[in-house]
């Protein structure tokens, strides 16, 4: 599937804007944002239900942007799942196949697989208000992948799902994927979902794709601070960028505070332009005496200490600038840091990354 | 409306409402009529109107049924209200069922059932036929339909509200008095509003619960009716419309209004 | 359940016992008086119907009982005048429901379709009518439909007809009147179910491979049914019984039962017998509204 600079207004809003997107076969892509971002408008576009105001949507080489939905050979999994309450769950999983015309015994064969498929073999009878939540969910997929469609659509699938049963449901959801070998397009606001379920996230931000790749390369090289401020945890530093003894040095100087950090840029030319540097927590160290020759160094006060049973996150004031470090919990470890401490930070020159806005 | 039901489904409201209004318009038309004949324009005149005011027995028939109105929606209103509440704050009570079938059957009830049975409770009581027996008669016909408007807005509104004021320590009687009432108050004008149009337009029940001296003004205009059509029934019946059509935008803005207060 | 302990036993009671008192003296018991009196028979007296409670305790209640019976009954089921009157109001009612339903449905869905600032204009448009007169608005109609009236007008004079057509006085006529005042009845409770209708279902319905037709067929239509089933009691039991507009717009060969009880009533005094047709009125219509109940629960668990 191929997307080409579409773009769609309500009215003077604009909720998607010229977004160009190649869809590969056979992969897991996420289209990941903050809510209103445009990924939901996008997906009905896709799917057929909003009309684009520019652009064209192409399957397999054909242009399907003027094709109404029924016409799509793509299925979609609505967020509310939708299920006709007025049918049994076998009558859903009915629908798409009985308006392809086909014929009765193939209709029950292909259902008792596909409920085969999703675990529901004795509910065929049920009707959806009689089901449980994640059982309601494993019918709207079955529904949606009954007629064999070249793509799946995904409209937060794990929304209505409580936190144990997502993670469970993303497990399998990936292996359903991947053994079915189809396309899957999602749409979701939850990071942790997107990284762990897809094989390329598409980041929006204000109708516009802001870095499309793997989950490893958003969260590692973020395009643009808004990609790092929405995955992951970041510090963010203000302040002006210069170059540098070495090639790719760069030297940033922090605005309002004493603090100038070495930074090693990929792009010298590009990031001397650059006004924000960004950390990650977990590659910022953190230690309780001075320690000698660590580069970047900084001293701060511990202002707040947030246990995440895995980790910690410290918030350690440095001149004025909250920088935000993660520290793994271990057993046995010594408590040696609390509020109040004072602690000294490093973070290596290739562990900055100065972004653009 | 791109696709063909759409299309269908938009001109049949077009086509209904042209239905709805048609009758009125000429109705109202035809009040201003200089002519005998109804239906023949004849110039513009508004002596029909003039004429009402030296009609005794019509504004004799409307003084009494303004009287029995406003006492019958008054009683209904009470009893809606309380019917409303008990149907939504009290659980699943005991006789639950019959109570909502006890006040919401007469709203489909045909009316000469509904009037019959409530003379004959008249008769055995030995009660005097006339202004009072209507007034009751047409409170019992209207409680349903008060107790369903108000019925509707309580279950439309948060009951944490409630919750709230007895958490922050009212009784019960106190969180309904500042909290709850209040919040009803637009939907228990609008049930007023309605139970008393019911009972000014009300026929059946009125005919046959009335006594000599107790004639209402819908008795009054149907017996002036079964003569055939004349100019004085439209004005009549132009004055009702728009006196009714103004009440009921007036209660609508009141109702909306409220709304808004309620989820602000 | 636990909310019903916010109110106190005291405050329960306070509030339930003057409506249930109201209501039982002005529904219950005069429904009972009506089983009774139609099981009496009709005398020229002040009450007109005998036998009467005389004193005497349980003896004299027994005496009073023993007297009744169900010659009234017998007397309509075997009057060919009642049993065609009683039928003449089922088929009306019946053919004016049908209609209704043809008109109101698509207004309906019209009105839950249209754009949501227009939807309270369209609501109050459907609901201001009802409140003005209805007796005024059967009127009008005269006006229009009778023989000298503004549709046999308008027709002569565009030469589509030679002679005024009968129209008032015919069933026509009723089934006008009864389609024009009983509109809102049917379009609310419909287009009540149809706003309420979660719009993602059409969209999994055209996913799915359904056109915008075979969608509504095979969607909106049959969640769209306890609204039908409501809007059709809602007009189908009090036009059974209707006496306004069979009497101003139907003529005097219509009968219907409505009609037929007010004139034993204020024309030949029978109060027995006129008992006796609104209790056959009420078990007759009785049934369709259980049915109704029926349904009604079906579809509230359907759409749970």
């Amino acid at each position: 599937m191929r997307i080409a600079a579409v773009s769609k207004r309500f009215g003077p809003v604009a909720a998607v804007e010229r977004v160009d997107l190649d869809i590969r076969d056979g992969e897991f892509l996420c289209l990941l944002g903050p809510s209103g971002c445009g990924k939901t408008t996008l997906l009905r576009m896709l799917a057929g239900f909003e009309r684009p105001s520019g652009g064209r949507i192409f399957l397999d080489g054909r242009d399907i942007t003027d094709e109404p939905p029924h016409r799509r050979p793509l299925n979609m999994m609505f967020q509310s799942y939708a299920l006709f309450p007025h049918m049994s769950v076998a009558g859903n999983i009915a629908f798409g196949l009985k308006r392809e015309g086909m014929p009765r015994a193939a209709i029950a064969k292909r259902v008792a697989e596909m409920l085969a498929l999703v675990r529901l073999d004795a509910m065929a009878e049920r009707r959806p208000h009689q089901l449980s939540g994640g059982q309601r969910q494993r019918v709207a997929l079955a529904r949606a992948l009954a007629k064999h469609p070249r793509l799946l659509l995904l409209d937060e699938p794990m929304a209505a799902l409580d936190r144990k049963l997502r993670e469970e449901t993303q497990i399998e959801l990936k292996a359903l994927q991947a053994r079915l070998g189809l396309t899957f397009i999602t749409v979701t606001h939850d990071q942790t979902e997107a990284m762990s379920m897809a094989d390329r996230i598409a980041v929006m931000h204000g109708g516009r794709l802001a870095q499309l790749g793997a989950p490893h390369e958003v969260y590692e090289r973020p395009a643009t601070l808004a990609v790092a401020r929405f995955i992951g945890d970041a510090t963010v530093f203000e302040g002006a960028a210069r170059a540098g003894a070495g090639r790719d040095d760069v030297s940033f100087a922090v605005d309002g505070a004493p603090l100038v950090l070495d930074i090693r840029a990929t792009d010298r030319d590009a990031a001397l332009a650059r006004r924000r540097a960004v950390a990650r927590p977990e590659n910022i160290a953190l230690f309780s005496r001075r320690p000698e020759g660590q580069p970047n160094l900084m001293q701060g006060r511990v202002a707040q200490i947030l246990y995440r049973g895995e980790a910690r996150l410290l918030i350690v004031d440095v001149h004025g600038v909250q920088v935000r470090v993660t520290q793994p919990n271990r057993a046995g470890a010594k408590e040696d840091v609390q509020t109040g401490s004072t602690v000294w930070l490093s973070i290596a020159p290739d562990a900055l990354l100065l972004l653009p806005d | 409306m791109k696709h063909g039901i759409g299309a269908v489904a938009g001109s049949a409201l077009i086509l209904g409402f042209v239905f709805i209004y048609a009758p009125i318009a000429l109705l109202i038309l035809f009040s201003f009529n200089d002519s005998r004949l109804v239906t023949v324009w004849g110039g513009f005149t508004t002596r029909w109107y003039a004429g009402l005011l030296e009609n005794e027995a019509l504004m004799g028939a409307a003084w009494n049924s303004l009287r029995v109105g406003v006492a019958s929606a008054t009683v209904a209103t009470v009893m809606g209200t309380l019917i409303a509440l008990a149907l939504a704050r009290f659980g699943r009570f005991r006789g639950r069922g019959l109570l909502a079938a006890m006040a919401f059957a007469p709203i489909v009830m045909p009316e000469v059932i509904t009037a019959l049975s409530l003379l004959l409770l008249f008769v055995a009581v030995d009660l005097d036929r006339g202004a009072l027996t209507i007034t009751l008669a047409h409170a019992a016909f209207t409680t349903g339909f008060a107790a369903a408007i108000i019925g509707a807005r309580l279950a439309g509104f948060d009951r944490s509200l409630e919750e709230a004021a007895m958490d922050l320590g009212a009784p019960p009687l106190l969180a309904f008095a500042q909290v709850t009432l209040p919040l009803i108050a637009p939907a228990i004008a609008a049930a007023w509003a309605l139970a008393f149009t019911l009972s000014l337009d009300d026929l059946v029940i009125a005919s046959f619960t009335s006594g000599p001296g107790s004639t209402t003004l819908p008795m009054r205009i149907y017996s002036q009716m079964r003569l055939g059509v004349s100019p004085d029934i439209n004005a009549v019946g132009t004055l009702i419309v728009l006196v009714v059509t103004a009440a009921v935008l007036a209660a609508t803005v009141a109702l909306k209004h409220g709304e808004r207060a309620g989820a602000g | 359940m636990s909310r019903r302990d916010s109110y106190g036993r005291a405050t329960r009671w306070a509030v339930l016992a003057p409506p249930v008192v109201f209501l039982v003296a002005l529904f219950v018991i005069p429904f009972l008086l009506i089983a009774r009196i139609s099981l009496s028979h009709s005398v020229r007296a002040q009450p007109p119907y005998a036998p009467q409670y005389e004193g005497g305790g349980v003896a004299g209640a027994w005496r009073l009982i023993g007297e009744l019976d169900l010659e009234n009954y017998a007397t309509i089921l075997s009057d060919d005048l009642y049993l065609s009157a009683f039928l003449t109001s089922l088929r009306i009612a019946g053919i004016a429901t049908l209609l209704l339903l043809l008109i109101g449905y698509p207004m309906a869905y019209g009105m839950a379709r249209a754009r949501a600032s227009l939807r309270p204009i369209l609501l109050a448009l459907m609901i201001v009518p009802f409140w003005t007169s209805f007796l005024i608005r059967i009127y009008a109609w005269i006006g229009i439909l009778k023989a000298d009236g503004l549709i046999n007008q308008a027709l002569l004079a565009l030469g589509l007809i030679g002679a005024p057509l009968e129209i008032l006085n015919t069933e026509a006529a009723i089934f006008i009147g009864v389609v024009y005042a009983y509109l809102p009845f049917m379009v609310l409770p419909i287009y009540a179910v149809l706003a309420a209708q979660d719009r993602a279902l059409l969209e999994a319905a055209a996913d799915l491979g359904a056109p915008p037709w075979l969608s509504f067929w095979l969607v909106t239509v049959p969640l769209s049914f306890p609204g039908v089933a409501a809007g059709c009691l809602l007009v189908f039991i009090p036009c059974v019984g209707e006496f306004v507009i069979p009497d101003l717009l139907g003529g005097s060969e219509t009968l219907m039962i409505g009609r037929q009880l007010w004139s034993e009533f204020f024309g030949n005094r029978d109060w027995p017998t006129a008992s006796a047709i609104a209790v056959l009125m009420v078990i007759v219509l009785i049934i369709p509204f259980l049915l109704l109940r029926r349904l009604e629960s079906r579809g509230e668990e359907a759409l749970r």
